[in-house]
């Protein structure tokens, strides 16, 4: 079992990983990170690199996307998360489909179009993060294990086309750069809890502003997994080495107890369990 | 060259026959299980059987939605209906799940398979996969511009869908879950809560930017495609679909007529003109939705696009359905809906035929009491029409 790290804005380098994770994400061309340049230093820690393929692809992308799968086959990559189905009917033609990972963020959550993808060759998949904990063990026991878990981290919410803050700032009359790094938080007009809004040139990206950290329940996925993945977009990088310093030494003893201090540690935080004991079934 | 289909949706039987009659070559309906509309589905098993004969006998075509993204506990059953929808000649599922998509063709080879919207495909490398997987056709994500849509159709031979009116996710769509973090309800299972068209005010960390008068929205603009259409007609695309399955009657009589004397137009290699094309966004104007654009056709995602405030056009224009005419009395029986009065400039419209005006004079009860006013929706009354009219036209008041 693996535990893997994006990087995207909490000013964390792949040495800070060194001995704590055991693979980073990368990305560069269709893809919300731009970092590949970290490669070499990953590889140097002791790091397996990941690519992320997160973007959706249009047409006019294919002909890159074939050179860049053509350049990435060459590299020392354990893996590429993807999204868009192209990625995969591209890989395919160039015999390269075992390095991926199907990753389509919402829509992976039933064992059999786990089990589907894992027929076409992709080495693994990851489910849907809006499941419980038991729909993913169940996941997990139907499909040989062969998952990669978001456990940790902001989970995203949506992702669009649509220019949100540009859009919004141009409404307004807002004179505010719509690509700052760690993008803006919005409210809903009745409720308290703010997310996150990143905004790059292919497309805006709504993250929740809380901090998955189920450490109870990722002992218990552990075994059933492949890999674990900690999304690092955006996150305090002390909140991520704390989270990961705590996994290495988790066990059943004392991950309550690790829990509690996490929240006591960075209180301006919220730390939650994500949606593994919310079961969004509600219908209209 | 084969002719674009004209898609409709439908909430129950008797919309799905209203779709038919005012031009729509086929029709979508989400039966009670499995769809992303099951809830608000009027479609018990035995009303899917009549719509798919009614569908048949007027040559058009009948597609269910399959397109909840199932949980393993959505799964039990699935079977049994797909083999049910083919039994009765359902013509086609849309339907999100590659590996459903694989179980429909073992167990319901009939059925063609509509890959949904919800998959988001934006690329030619993707219909090619999923035709490989067994997919009919396929429904392209909204996103495309009309240049991305023809470099689409340039690259594949699967037929393809294409939406040119209603409502529109803002976020690619199945890949949203602001309804499901926000309120528990699950937007890929029927349950959205349309958190997108909310307002939220809008921090730079601690300091607000948003104008507490005007907030941030993610809201879009409803799609509203009758100039575009000349140039989807010329590439071929195999279905254009209208969206509404919880929309009226008049809805759905309005759009679809109005988008089906476009396509006719074409279909017989006639010019759109300017005036035409004014006249049918007019008419499209008549059903109720929010203030329109063009989606992404254009290929602009600017403020435009979007949504800031609630404005939606909520439209009380609809008098009444007509059941019946008499011509030796000139008189037509209606179900009423909105209110109207003697005085009033009312239209009638129907299938394949032109509006015709006429002033109210003369309004009667179902006793033949003569009556100045109605406000009562779903009343029978009697209107004084001076030309003919027949059962499924309509009635609206002119403004
Ligand atoms: S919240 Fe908006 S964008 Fe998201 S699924 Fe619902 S309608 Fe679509």
């Amino acid at each position: 079992m693996n535990k893997v790290v994006s990087l995207l804005n909490n000013n964390l380098t792949p040495a800070d990983l060194k001995g704590l994770a055991d693979g980073v994400i990368l990305g560069s061309l269709f893809s919300r990170y731009d970092d590949l340049h970290l490669y070499k230093e990953a590889r140097e820690n002791g790091l397996e690199v990941y690519i992320s393929i997160d973007q959706m692809i249009y047409e006019e992308d294919l002909e890159l996307l074939r050179t860049y799968l053509s350049v990435i086959r060459t590299k020392e990559v354990a893996g590429v998360y993807f999204s868009d189905l192209a990625v995969l009917r591209e890989a395919k033609a160039m015999g390269m489909q075992d390095l991926l990972i199907y990753d389509p963020l919402t829509l992976l959550t039933n064992s059999l179009d786990t089990a589907f993808f894992l027929k076409q060759g992709v080495q693994s998949c990851v489910p849907a993060r809006e499941l419980t904990l038991e729909e993913i063990k169940t996941i997990c026991e139907n499909t040989g294990g062969k998952v990669d878990l978001q456990l940790f981290g902001p989970l995203i919410m949506a992702v669009s086309r649509r220019k949100y803050l540009q859009s919004y700032f141009d409404y307004a009359g807002i004179e505010a750069d719509p690509r700052a790094k760690e993008g803006y938080l919005i409210r809903e007009a009745n409720r308290r809890e703010r997310y996150r809004v990143v905004e790059n040139e292919k497309e805006s990206i709504v993250y929740t502003n809380d901090f998955a950290a189920p450490y109870k329940e990722y002992l218990q996925l552990l075994p059933l997994c492949r890999r674990v993945i900690l999304c690092g977009d955006n996150v305090n990088r002390e909140v991520l080495l704390h989270v990961l310093k705590d996994l290495q030494e988790l066990n059943s003893g004392n991950a309550e107890e690790k829990r509690r201090e996490l929240q006591e540690s960075f209180p301006e935080e919220t730390f939650t369990e994500a949606y593994l004991y919310r079961k969004t079934n509600l219908r209209k | 060259m084969k002719k674009c289909e004209l898609l409709a949706p439908a909430k129950d039987l008797h919309k799905a026959k209203t779709a038919i009659r005012y031009g729509a070559d086929a029709v979508y309906i989400g039966g009670k299980e499995y769809s992303l509309r099951a809830r608000a589905s009027n479609f018990e098993r035995k009303d899917i059987a009549e719509a798919v004969a009614f569908a048949h006998e007027n040559h058009a075509r009948l597609y269910v939605t399959v397109n909840i993204v199932f949980h393993d506990e959505d799964l039990y059953g699935i079977k049994e209906y797909l083999q049910y929808l083919e039994s009765i000649g359902v013509d086609a599922i849309i339907i999100e799940s590659p590996g459903l998509v694989r179980i429909a063709k073992k167990y319901a080879p009939k059925l063609e398979c509509h890959i949904s919207t919800q998959l988001s495909a934006l690329n030619s490398a993707s219909a090619e996969l999923l035709k490989s997987w067994g997919a009919d056709r396929v429904v392209l994500g909204r996103e495309l511009s009309l240049q991305e849509i023809e470099q689409v159709t340039k690259a594949t031979d699967l037929p393809l869908e294409v939406f040119i009116h209603g409502g529109m996710c803002a976020n690619y769509s199945g890949r949203c879950t602001l309804s499901n973090y926000m309120t528990l309800r699950d937007a890929n299972r029927g349950g959205c809560a349309q958190s997108c068209r909310w307002h939220y005010h809008l921090y730079d960390s601690q300091k607000e930017l948003s104008d507490p008068e005007h907030l941030f929205s993610m809201g879009s603009r409803d799609l509203q495609a009758a100039a575009w259409l000349k140039d989807l007609h010329r590439l071929g695309i195999a279905s254009l679909k209208i969206e509404g399955r919880m929309k009226s009657d008049y809805y759905i009589a309005t759009v679809v007529r109005a988008y089906r004397t476009i396509l006719d137009k074409l279909d017989a290699g006639e010019e759109l003109t300017e005036e035409d094309l004014a006249f049918f966004e007019s008419e499209l104007n008549k059903a109720e939705n929010r203030p329109f654009a063009c989606g992404f056709l254009d290929g602009n995602m600017d403020k435009d696009k979007q949504l800031y405030e609630e404005a939606a056009n909520v439209r009380h224009d609809y008098v009444g359905y007509v059941r019946e005419y008499d011509p030796f009395n000139g008189l037509a029986r209606i179900e009423t809906r909105n209110p109207f009065a003697v005085g009033d400039t009312l239209e009638v419209f129907g299938p394949h035929k032109p509006n015709r005006r006429f002033v109210l004079t003369d309004v009667f009860s179902e006793d033949w009491d003569p009556l100045e006013e109605s406000h009562t929706p779903m009343r029978t009354l009697w209107l004084l029409i001076p030309f003919e009219t027949e059962e499924h036209d309509m009635v609206r008041l002119v403004k």
